[in-house]
């Protein structure tokens, strides 16, 4: 019996991870790509995990019935699950707004919130209750072992799902398939719970429901009339995941749009002309004979065709989704047909900083599509690295070209400082910087050399080499490189603090989070300002007050309860926030590889399953908890020092010059060695916790309370504030410090039992 | 029984979790607008001045009621405004009982700028405008292009001083033909307009103005002998639309063309067309039968295509389609200015003569490349062209 509840637990743990991911995914969507909401829902997702674990899950271990009640809950919660994917869909119709108006973080935080209770609130449930009825299999066995091997068994069902997920699931199935075949799981371990029993029935047919509406239309039609709700008025052509993220395509009165996560990419066949032209011509123009020429993303859909008109030799062309160019030739237009057929074009499914970095070849110009650093992987292709990097694969008399977000009527404190932050990585890899002040996007062009921004030149060129483009005019060019605003720009962005943008020091990205704020929850903005004044003793001063907190409350209650929900609180943080630092580091370095973050994970996961069964073999054997706790916690405060020093900013260079796979190798050990960490770290504590209380169900629901809350903080905290503002090295010595301070309170909590 | 479990940790961790989702529900549903109030961010490094030293320029439309209170009467907004708060737009504050215009001499933008950006196609083609504005409206549309100053309130943003004169002189100086009040909502800094326009006329200079319309009948009418050229927004020809995508209301919008057709300026048209809020074919052909019948068929109407901005951010940009569909409705409803916005290169940049067809004014992007105007008719036919040309 308990050995199904074990199994039981293993379907429990994929179904979460599939839950959260597949959520994650779909709000994302939802949100427009807004990469700050990652650390909402994952934070959201906790804190709901959170409260069904303490709240809801003691509750209904303890009810009279709590067999069937148990039964009726999985069932209920493998329902939520679609439904959830239902809520994520469709909730903006539910809101006052209009069809493609962005969102604010207090309604990011409701939807999020709100679409991901009915699963994450019953999963948590499901957790506690699932150890209490586990023990109750079994009444020879200490507690201690039970919540310790439900939670490997979870951990293990975690890492399956997440794998399995990841690699073959998410580009095969849709995401209403995937959340029936978990319902089919679901249903399934129910049925094995319940065999022999005539109630065994009802989660039969239930399964067999599920396997119906997998196989058959079902999920089918669920998918498209939802995923047609977030485009109303709109035909959706195209909705697909690929392995890099989501592509939707959607038709209106002859014009296609794509979208990219959310967020617009191309328009075809009338792209935004102005935009078009003035990325594409402006600084071709600006160079004397531009042959070979290297774009990064944004060239499909215009950019390349406007390219074309000045007869280069070679454009290589680096767009890292393939389904990208796939759906444009699939939905084909005179615009894209033309540029994409064109004999001199080589495109490469290549992450863009990754080709250039492998490349052997010089360019004349390159030019970087995106157009707004707003999430980790863009970022990169505004740094200090990543200039370098260009600066070095330019010929003599090269230009680099970009855009940053921009208006020409006002420069607000968020867009200069974006705009700062990034012209000072620029300038310290190029002798000379332009910034063209533009409607919508300014234009940044630098270079070794003088970079003449003359119209007469500029003017002569389009002539001497019969380009015919809409907006270049003299007129036009005079009035765009219009002295006097030049010089204002510039001008005004010498006022602006922003320290310069880095991979491992994202604060384009910070710059870009506050920029959106301030259009859509102005009332937050003294936050944000706030935020970017964040320092190490600032952090290290909060973590403190935190811990006194805590040691307040221990030397009150005369007890270790205290020390030890501090400890697991924050090995929670750390735990998360080293997640996000290993991800943010490998995204720095290579950019999105979906299959790689799924490996990270995985090593993270095994960690913490190998944590687990050591501590739960150490335990068995009668060692002492209290000491191994300690000796934990001294360990994770020096591996927080360690990945501080690894983090330097410096050593980002320094690793590339390591062959891959060492370094990719490093990465895998450094995310199983955290997931080692937590995964002992639980098992002891509350072994440790339950020598004081005794309460079984309720002691595992507290401790899992703890460290899901302290994983939350570690998600909206480390995502928005700490890891830009801060970087990497400085927030995991921020760790360091934390953990010292709970070794501590730990020591003296324990200390006074021990001699007690 | 309440009581043990309230007591309890899980139920005292219950008890927050539920006030975190009032206090979050709270947060999503109090749609906070968004002005709070003036706060200077710390960002800001260039210092502007206090606010108590803004209050020099009373406001010109307002009546004094009981109490200190006063109701502003410029816009249809008509706020009613107890002691030491502002209006909707801002930048009209009661202090001590009196009514001030807060931006006055205070512009946050200033540039130089070519005629046809307004858009403004028949004044004067091809000259070069000095376009100011201060911070400030009176409406929120959620598309707007420069919410950085428009959403905004004064000591928000950077602010330069600039009494009359000098924006005077330096449009003098820029080489500047004409001043143009545009960018945010050039009715809210009223005072400033009227006092600049009328020291522009005396130095020879020509005045414009780039609004949503959305101004009361008397103001406007004061301020009319001082400007040349008027740019009216009419965003939309449905109620719903302005109250729930604008904040306005189209009613008074109307009242303004109507008025500027009375008095004889001239004014041109300009319709964002934005997908599923404003582009059905019904909705423009009642537009268009609207303007023919109270305005006649010789204002100039511009269909502007639409980009994703501000809240807005996700919209795909209007189809070209579209928008010469709505071209096509306004020509056969008889509007013989029909132009389209935003596409540049599109042949209905251009002006064309309605007599006889030949091209008049050809533009590309906001380059003029050719006129074949001669004293305000065409070449061509010696039809007459309604603008100002001289």
């Amino acid at each position: 019996m308990r050995k199904k509840f074990l199994l039981y637990a293993a379907v429990m743990g994929l179904s979460g991870i599939t839950a959260q991911i597949l959520l994650l995914r779909e709000l994302l969507v939802s949100f427009y790509g807004n990469e700050f909401s990652i650390g909402i829902i994952l934070a959201n997702w906790l804190l709901l995990e959170a409260a069904g674990a303490s709240l809801l899950g003691p509750a209904l271990a303890r009810a009279r019935k709590n067999f069937s009640i148990f039964i009726g809950a999985t069932i209920l919660f493998s329902l939520a699950f679609p439904f959830s994917i239902y809520l994520a869909r469709v909730f903006k119709n539910f809101l006052p707004t209009v069809q493609g108006q962005g969102l604010g973080i207090s309604a990011i935080f409701c939807a999020s919130f709100l679409s991901l209770l009915p699963s994450s609130l019953l999963h948590g449930a499901l957790f506690t209750s699932c150890c209490e009825l586990h023990n109750r299999g079994g009444e020879k066995s200490p507690g201690v072992f039970s919540v310790s091997s439900v939670y490997i068994f979870e951990a293990a069902g975690t890492l399956l799902g997440g794998i399995t997920l990841s690699f073959l699931l998410l580009e095969r199935l849709n995401s209403f398939e995937i959340a029936f075949l978990v319902a089919f799981l679901n249903f399934a371990a129910c049925f094995f719970l319940l065999k022999g029993k005539r109630s065994s029935l009802i989660p039969a047919l239930a399964a067999g429901a599920a396997l119906f509406l997998l196989l058959g239309p079902g999920a089918g039609n669920l998918h498209l009339l939802t995923a047609r709700k977030q485009w109303s008025g709109h035909e959706l052509l195209e909705y697909r995941n690929t392995i890099y993220g989501n592509i939707a395509v959607t038709k209106r009165s002859g014009e296609y749009s794509f979208f990219l996560d959310g967020s617009l990419a191309i328009t075809a066949p009338n792209p935004d002309i102005t935009a078009i032209e003035e990325f594409a011509h402006i600084p071709l123009l600006s160079h004397p004979s531009p042959r070979d020429i290297l774009v990064i993303s944004g060239g499909a859909g215009g950019a390349l065709g406007e390219i074309f008109k000045h007869g280069p030799a070679s454009v290589d062309y680096a767009e890292l989704d393939p389904a990208v160019l796939e759906l444009l030739r699939k939905y084909p237009t005179e615009l894209s047909e033309s540029e994409l057929s064109d004999k001199r074009l080589r495109v490469k499914y290549l992450d863009g900083r990754l080709f250039l970095k492998k490349t052997p070849r010089k360019y004349d110009v390159i030019l970087t599509g995106f157009s707004d650093p707003s999430t980790l992987q863009v970022n990169r292709f505004f740094t200090e690295e990543f200039f370098g990097l260009a600066a070095g694969k330019l010929r003599e008399g090269g230009i680099l070209a970009f855009r940053l977000p921009g208006s020409l009527t006002y420069m607000n404190p968020e867009m200069r400082d974006m705009n700062a932050s990034v012209r000072r990585a620029l300038e310290k890899s190029f002798a000379e910087t332009a910034l063209i002040p533009g409607d919508g996007s300014h234009l940044y062009m630098a270079s070794q050399g003088k970079i003449a921004l003359s119209a007469e030149k500029m003017m002569k060129a389009a002539n001497d080499r019969s380009i015919s483009a809409n907006l270049i005019t003299r007129d036009y060019l005079d009035y765009k490189l219009n002295g006097r605003r030049l010089q204002r720009f510039e001008e005004s962005l010498d006022g602006s603090p922003a320290a310069p943008n880095r991979d491992f020091r994202a604060m384009a990205v910070f710059y870009s989070v506050a920029h959106w704020n301030a259009m859509f929850d102005p009332g937050f903005k003294k936050a944000f300002t706030f935020i970017e004044k964040i320092n190490m003793p600032g952090a290290a001063s909060a973590a403190f007050f935190i811990f006194l907190l805590f040691a307040a409350s221990a030397f009150l209650r005369k007890g270790a309860k205290p020390a030890l929900f501090f400890s697991i609180f924050s090995t929670g943080f750390a735990g998360m926030l080293f997640d996000l630092m290993l991800i943010f580091a490998f995204q720095a370095l290579y950019g999105y590889v979906f299959h790689w973050l799924g490996l990270l994970v995985t090593a993270c996961m095994s960690g913490t399953v190998i944590g687990g069964l050591w501590m739960k073999r150490f335990i068995e054997k009668g060692g002492e908890g209290g000491p191994a706790l300690l000796k934990l916690e001294a360990a994770l405060a020096l591996f927080a020092l360690l990945l501080a020093a690894l983090f330097l900013n410096e050593s980002g260079a320094r690793a590339l010059l390591l062959p891959e796979f060492v370094l990719k190798s490093v990465f895998l050990l450094l995310s199983l060695a955290s997931g080692l960490f937590i995964g002992a770290e639980f098992p002891l504590a509350n072994s440790r916790y339950l020598k004081n209380t005794g309460a079984l169900g309720g002691a595992a629901g507290v401790l899992y309370g703890a460290d899901l809350l302290g994983g939350w903080l570690g998600g909206i905290a480390g995502a928005l504030a700490l890891l830009p503002v801060l970087g990497l090295a400085e927030s995991s010595a921020l760790i360091a410090f934390v953990k010292l301070l709970s070794f501590a309170l730990l020591f003296f909590a324990l200390r006074s039992r021990l001699s007690a | 029984m309440a009581e043990k479990f309230l007591s309890s940790a899980a139920g005292k961790r219950g008890l927050m979790l539920f006030a975190g989702l009032i206090l979050s529900a709270a947060i999503a549903l109090s749609g906070k607008p968004a002005f709070s109030g003036s706060g200077e961010t710390a960002a800001e490094t260039r210092a502007t001045p206090k606010v108590e030293a803004r209050a020099e320029k009373e406001a010109m439309f307002y009546s004094k009621l009981k109490d200190n209170f006063v109701r502003c009467l410029l816009c249809p907004n008509k706020c009613t405004l107890p002691e030491g708060s502002s209006g909707i737009c801002r930048v009209r504050k009661n202090i001590k009982g009196k009514l001030y215009a807060m931006s006055y001499g205070k512009p946050c933008s200033v540039s130089l700028e070519p005629i046809e950006k307004a858009p403004l196609y028949h004044f004067k083609p091809g000259h070069k405008r000095l376009a100011l504005a201060t911070v400030g409206c009176n409406l929120s549309c959620i598309f707007c292009q420069n919410w950085y100053i428009s959403q905004k309130g004064p000591g928000e943003v950077t602010e330069y001083d600039a009494p009359p004169e000098q924006i005077v002189e330096e449009a003098l100086r820029q080489g500047a033909e004409s001043i143009c009040f545009t960018f945010s909502e050039p009715s809210v800094f009223y005072e400033y307009v009227y006092d600049i326009s009328r020291l522009a006329k005396e130095k020879g200079l020509m005045t414009s103005i780039v609004s949503n319309g959305f101004i009361n009948p008397e103001p406007l009418r004061q301020l009319l002998p001082y400007l040349d050229a008027v740019k009216i927004d009419l965003k939309a020809f449905s109620e719903k639309f302005y109250r729930k995508v604008t904040g306005g209301e189209l009613e008074a919008v109307l009242n303004t063309l109507k008025l500027l057709k009375e008095e004889n300026a001239h004014f041109e048209i300009v319709n964002l067309i934005i997908p599923t809020l404003n582009d059905s074919p019904e909705e423009i052909a009642e537009m268009c039968a609207w303007i023919k019948e109270n305005l006649g068929d010789d204002v100039p109407l511009h269909f502007s295509r639409f980009s994703p901005t501000y809240k807005l951010t996700t919209l795909p940009p209007t189809p070209v389609r579209t928008l010469e569909d709505a071209i096509k409705i306004a020509d056969d409803a008889g509007l013989k200015y029909v132009y389209i916005g935003n596409v540049p290169g599109h042949k209905r940049n251009s002006t064309n003569c309605p007599r006889c067809g030949k091209t008049l004014i050809s533009r590309r992007g906001f380059s003029v490349t050719s006129n074949n105007l001669k004293d305000g008719k065409c070449k061509f036919c010696g039809l007459s062209i309604p603008g100002i040309w001289e």
